[in-house]
Parts: C-alpha cells; sequence; structure tokens
C-alpha cells in the first residue's frame, strides 16, 4: 500500500468513526446552520441587507466545530482511551495519522459549508457571481487547515476533560472576537484589537473582500497572516506530538 | 468467484468520486448569480377613489388613481375604476406620494423603521456600503417589500481623523486633490449613488472643530471628480465660510443649513446662481439645540414622540432617542438661528430638500421627516412646498425618476392620511395606509414600555 492509498483508507475510517457517533457529528453539523438560520433569515431586518455578510462570516465559523470539538478534543479522548497508543504500535505513519484526520475535517466543513450556501442563497435571497462563490468555498475549506491543527495542538496537549474546558474557550474567542458572530467594528475599541490575534477574524475579511465587501486592509495582507498562522499551528503539532509520546 | 467482486471494489471508489464531482458542479451551478434574483411578482393593484391628490407638484382637489403590479396607471378626476380591482373610498382624505427623507443615516432597522411612517425612499448620507450593495441590486424590482429603498453615498470624503471617522464604519480617507479622482471611483466601483463630502475647515485665526477636515482644495478637487462622473456632489458644511466656499467650488447641494449665524445676502446670492439646493435638516438641529423650552412646553423631539399619531408607531429605542435631552451645552445648533437661515434661502429662491439627520439625537426614522416639513412651514415654505420637498425635489435632484410624483408609470410608493395637509401639513402625521410597490404596508405598533 502506498501513502495515499493509506491516508485514504485511514481518512475514511475516520469518516466513518465520526458518522457512527452520530449525538456527535449531527450537532457539529447543525449548530452553525442553526444560528444562520435564526441570525440571518428568521431575524432578519427588513431592508438589512446582512444575509451575504453573515454566510461570509458563518462560512469561516463553520471550520470551528469539526477542527475542536470532532479532532481536538476528541484526539485528546483517544489518547486518554489509550486508542492512540495502539495505532502508535501499528506500522502507521506519524504523517498519515494527522493527515487523515485533517482529512476528515476538511470533509466535515465542506458538508457544513455547502449547506450553509443552499441556506444563504435559497433561504437568505445572497446572490454572488459564480467566480465568488467558487473562491469563497475555497476559503472556507481551506479555514478548516489551521483550524484543525490548532484543533490537534489542543487535543495532543491537555487530558480529556481540560482539553474540553480549552476547545469551548478557543471556540468563543474564535468565533465571538474574530468577529464570526458580532461584526468587529461593532465592538469597543478595546476589544477590537484581539481580533487582529485571531485567524478567524483574517479569513473572514477574506471572505468578506470576496463577496465583493470593502476590508480594513488588503487580501495578500490577510492571506500572508493566515498562512502564517497555519505554518506556527503546524509546528506547534509537531512539538506537541513529540512532547506527548516521548 | 473472487474475480468480479474485486473488480467491483476496484470500481466503486472512482465511481463514487466521480458522482460527487459531478453533484458539486451541479449545486455550485445552480447557486444564484447576479440576476438570478428572486423577486416577488408585485401585488396586483387597487382604485382610490375620490381622494384629495397632491401629485408631488400640486394638488388635484377630487381625482382617482388606478394602481396596478406595483405601478400607477392611471390618475384624474375623469379616470373609470378599471373592474376587478379594489376600490378604497378616498373622501376626506389626502394621497401623498411616499415621502423622501433626504438626509439619513441608515443600519439595523432603520428602513423599516423609516417605511413605517410613509417614508418609502430615503438619501443616505454616509454608512456601510456593504449591506447597500445587497440591497442595490433588488431596489428597480416591484416586489412588495417591507422596508424603504435607499439611495446613499456609501462612506463620505473626510481627512484622517475626521468627521465620519468616529463611528466605526471603515472609512477610507483622503487628504491630497491628487487622490481626489481615484477616491471617487473607488466609492462608485462600491455602489456609492452620489459622493458626500465633509468640509469643516478651521477658520485663518484656527477656529473650529477640534478634528481635521480636508482642505479647501481637496473638497474642491472631489467635487469636480464626482462631476466628470456625472454623479451628485453635495457637501456637509456647519458654517457659513465653509458653505460659501463649497457653493464656490460647484457644490450640487448643501446637506445642512449652516448653523453659526443667519445666512447673509452673497450666501443666498450664490446657492441661487449656482442653482444649489439645501438640505436644511432642521430636525436634527432641534435634536440638538440645548436652548430650555418655554416653562411647560416640552422640547421640540419631544413634543413629537408625545403626538398620538407618531407616538404608538415608534420603538422604544425611537421614544427614548427623542425624549433625551441633548447632552451637551455647548453645541452652538440653534433652532431658531436655522430658520432664519432656511426663510432667508426659501425666499431668495433656493430650492429646499426636506431631510431629517435621523438617527441622531433627537430624531427617529421617519418620524423626524414629518417633524422636518412642520419645521420648514414653520422657516416660511407653504405647505405644498415643504411636501415638494420632500417629494418630487429630491427625486428630481437625484435623478430618481420612477418616484416622488403621483402620475402614471411612476412606482406605486404612496401616503394615504386623513385630513388636507396641502393647508395643515401636521396632518401628515395622520397616516391611514401606506402603500410600497403598490402593496399594502402594515404599520407597526409598538406597545408603551411598562
Amino acid at each position: 500500500m502506498n501513502t495515499l492509498t493509506l491516508l485514504w483508507a485511514e481518512a475514511g475510517a475516520e469518516w466513518r468513526k465520526a458518522w457512527r457517533q452520530p449525538a456527535f457529528a449531527i450537532p457539529t453539523l447543525v449548530l452553525p446552520l442553526a444560528f444562520y438560520a435564526l441570525f440571518a433569515i428568521v431575524l432578519a431586518r427588513p431592508g438589512g441587507g446582512n444575509a451575504a455578510y453573515l454566510m461570509a462570516t458563518y462560512g469561516v465559523f463553520a471550520s470551528l466545530g469539526p477542527a475542536l470539538f470532532a479532532f481536538g478534543a476528541g484526539i485528546a479522548h483517544e489518547r486518554e482511551t489509550g486508542q492512540l497508543a495502539l495505532k502508535q504500535v501499528s506500522p502507521l505513519p506519524v504523517p498519515v495519522y494527522l493527515g487523515a484526520k485533517l482529512l476528515s475535517c476538511l470533509g466535515f466543513t465542506g458538508l457544513v459549508v455547502l449547506a450553509l450556501y443552499a441556506l444563504a442563497a435559497w433561504a437568505g435571497g445572497v446572490v454572488l457571481p459564480r467566480g465568488a462563490w467558487l473562491a469563497l468555498a475555497v476559503v472556507h475549506l481551506l479555514a478548516a487547515v489551521p483550524m484543525g491543527l490548532l484543533g490537534l495542538v489542543v487535543g495532543l496537549s491537555f487530558g480529556g476533560s481540560a482539553a474540553m474546558g480549552v476547545t469551548n474557550l478557543l471556540f468563543l474567542a474564535l468565533a465571538v472576537l474574530g468577529g464570526l458572530w458580532i461584526p468587529v467594528f461593532l465592538f469597543p475599541g478595546w476589544m477590537q484589537g484581539f481580533a487582529l490575534a485571531m485567524p478567524t477574524h483574517h479569513l473572514a475579511e477574506l471572505s468578506l473582500a470576496l463577496t465583493g465587501r470593502p476590508i480594513a486592509g488588503s487580501v495578500p495582507g490577510h492571506a500572508a497572516v493566515v498562512a502564517g498562522f497555519t505554518l506556527a499551528f503546524a509546528g506547534a503539532v509537531a512539538l506537541a506530538w513529540r512532547r506527548a509520546h516521548r | 468467484m473472487a474475480a468480479p467482486a474485486s473488480a467491483g471494489r476496484r470500481w466503486r471508489g472512482p465511481a463514487l468520486a466521480a458522482a460527487v464531482a459531478l453533484g458539486l458542479a451541479g449545486f455550485f451551478f445552480a447557486l444564484p448569480e447576479p440576476g438570478d434574483e428572486r423577486a416577488a411578482p408585485p401585488a396586483p393593484g387597487f382604485v382610490l377613489r375620490d381622494a384629495r391628490v397632491f401629485d408631488g407638484e400640486r394638488v388635484l382637489e377630487r381625482a382617482t388613481v388606478v394602481v396596478r403590479e406595483g405601478r400607477i396607471v392611471a390618475v384624474g378626476p375623469e379616470v373609470a375604476a378599471p373592474p376587478g380591482l379594489p376600490v378604497i373610498d378616498g373622501q376626506g382624505r389626502t394621497l401623498l406620494p411616499g415621502l423622501i427623507d433626504a438626509h439619513v443615516h441608515t443600519w439595523g432597522d432603520g428602513l423599516a423603521e423609516t417605511l413605517n411612517f410613509g417614508v418609502t425612499t430615503v438619501l443616505d448620507m454616509f454608512s456601510d456600503p456593504g449591506p447597500h450593495q445587497v440591497l442595490r441590486r433588488t431596489r428597480d424590482s416591484l416586489a412588495p417589500r417591507a422596508h424603504a429603498d435607499k439611495f446613499s453615498a456609501g462612506a463620505l470624503a473626510t481627512a484622517p481623523g475626521g468627521h465620519g471617522t468616529q463611528f466605526g464604519v471603515k472609512v477610507p480617507t483622503l487628504t491630497t486633490p491628487a487622490e481626489a479622482p481615484a477616491w471617487v471611483d473607488a466609492r462608485l466601483a462600491e455602489g456609492s449613488d452620489f459622493i458626500k463630502i465633509v468640509y469643516e475647515p478651521r477658520t485663518a485665526e484656527g477656529l473650529g472643530p477640534p478634528f481635521p477636515s480636508l482642505d479647501r482644495a481637496t473638497m474642491a478637487a472631489v467635487i469636480a471628480a464626482t462631476q466628470a462622473r456625472q454623479r451628485l456632489a453635495v457637501v456637509h458644511v456647519s458654517r457659513l465660510g465653509p458653505a460659501h466656499e463649497a457653493l464656490e467650488a460647484g457644490a450640487d447641494g448643501l446637506v445642512h443649513v449652516h448653523v453659526d449665524r443667519v445666512a447673509d445676502d452673497a450666501l443666498v446670492q450664490l446657492a441661487r446662481e449656482r442653482r444649489a439646493f439645501v438640505t436644511p435638516a432642521l430636525a436634527v438641529i432641534a435634536g440638538f439645540d440645548p436652548t430650555p423650552p418655554p416653562p411647560g412646553q416640552p422640547r421640540e423631539p419631544q413634543r413629537l414622540a408625545a403626538d398620538p399619531a407618531v407616538r404608538p408607531f415608534l420603538t422604544p429605542d425611537q421614544r427614548r432617542g427623542l425624549e433625551t435631552p441633548p447632552s451637551s451645552k455647548l453645541v452652538m445648533f440653534r433652532l431658531d438661528t436655522a430658520l432664519a437661515s432656511v426663510r432667508a434661502l426659501h425666499a431668495g429662491g433656493v430650492e429646499i430638500l426636506a431631510g431629517s439627520d435621523a438617527p441622531n439625537p433627537g430624531t427617529a426614522h421617519g418620524a423626524s421627516l414629518h417633524h422636518e416639513l412642520e419645521l420648514l412651514v414653520r422657516a416660511g415654505l407653504t405647505p405644498v412646498e415643504a411636501l415638494r420637498a420632500a417629494t418630487s425635489a429630491p427625486a428630481r435632484r437625484f435623478g430618481l425618476t420612477d418616484r416622488g410624483r403621483i402620475a402614471p408609470g411612476q412606482r406605486a410608493d404612496l401616503l394615504l392620511v386623513a385630513g388636507d395637509p396641502t393647508t395643515d401639513i401636521r396632518a401628515t402625521r395622520a397616516i391611514e395606509r401606506v402603500w410600497k410597490n403598490g402593496a399594502a404596508v402594515e404599520r407597526r405598533r409598538y406597545p408603551e414600555a411598562p
């Protein structure tokens, strides 16, 4: 078996594992959609024009659940129950194990993003050029990479119950301070500074730019910051992996 | 026996992948593009019989109006009601074009609150361009809607740290005349319908507002660049000197009346010669004026909030906004001075537009335009002139060809009021019905907070 086949098989196993715990998978999928339906459609203000704005930011939000809860806190649980040790004694390369987690995380995010677009387009009246829909999908899907890596860092660094607490905190900080629920400019000035430290904020700005919104800063600037966060999280995963298995 | 099974398994993966890829392609192909906006069909229409009609210019004492599929199709004393449409009796009532507020700032619920008072179109003098881009695409449709239409300046032209940058909305600023053409192009690309410029320079003695302003040359360059692109350039001023300079630079209109002193003959003459309009926004000046009212009398905005024709339709936040006294006693806003200036401008032949500057302190979306109409009459406009200032005049000035009048072909944005606002301007508040795009608007009432 070559590495790619192995990765594919392992990702498939991860995917099936997630779906065999529907009580876990379904809330992850439904939460961003329910939030979007509530704030962008049910409670929408006539003439508010926010359905596209919220679609851009909730698309980033879509990656948080799978990345942090399913695969971050999940991996901590796997460590505690000894499943990880079992994997380690099997002839499975580490990058394949982690890569499979990430791939399955991308898959989950992709599902939420597609459902979100369907909701926004046919219930929220969002209209975008074809190219913008596709570019937005790429950004929203790729958002799962830095977020998935961050989830892995948490899962590898903390025990099961501690990981859950840390994950909750990260989840809220990334969503709220990153401006995914409420636009950052509505925050008081001292809070706006925190947004710059949130990768989700830069991902949201990229998404908003793709929907044709004027944004603060430039697209290459935000993309560079996101790339920086991704590299930093990847480095942190490597470190956490080594520390966790010395 | 094993061969077919393994062949089947070998092909299952790629077949699944191909099916998923096809499904994805189909999904993205089905997502709506600009031009695919769903527009609900317009309302079938109605006939309004025997009402007094102010058509945006003049008064028809008794006329019938036929509305079909979002547009007015006939107006006149001898119009016959076509069969099949519901007939409304207009006796004792006056039909007006949906009102236009020529100075607002909208976000959140603003456009819905506006429509609640029969104001069907607003000219937004600065707000976040993002939501506007969305609304702009469906603005021309005749679909029924629960909010007023917006024509917007988007971001305003101001200096770094200048007026307009303090509200949290990102404002791309400029400092030199050379930046003006690119700045204007960027606004038009963002969806601005016209350009608004803030001009608040200090005097030679260093007096003036405590924030930076565009200099005179940059203000003039933005006006020139805007007009070269066939758009309107309007200017925010608060003092007589800068008002004069803005008009000399060719401003199409001033969106405030200055407040530091009464307009002099030179300003009136210049505005008239340049055919510039002035949107005085007296309602916001009344809101900011720190002068205590005569004993036993409410302040102007409080009187509006207490009006039984207005109060039930104000949101609790709007009531609070109108009832809260101004926070600063130091502002130079004096309603009396502003009224005197409007009187001079109007008497001198300068066109006045009605605008409220809602939702600033002391104003409320929709309601304050009715206040503005009353204040314009106090400043010497006749009720009919005031009504023109809130209907046909802003439509003509801002190139809105489908609204502001009651005439065949016009969008059926209409307001039916009890009584006769062409003689008593306060009758505009006695709203009986509102139609947006020919569809009846359900007015929202808000109970008093316990």
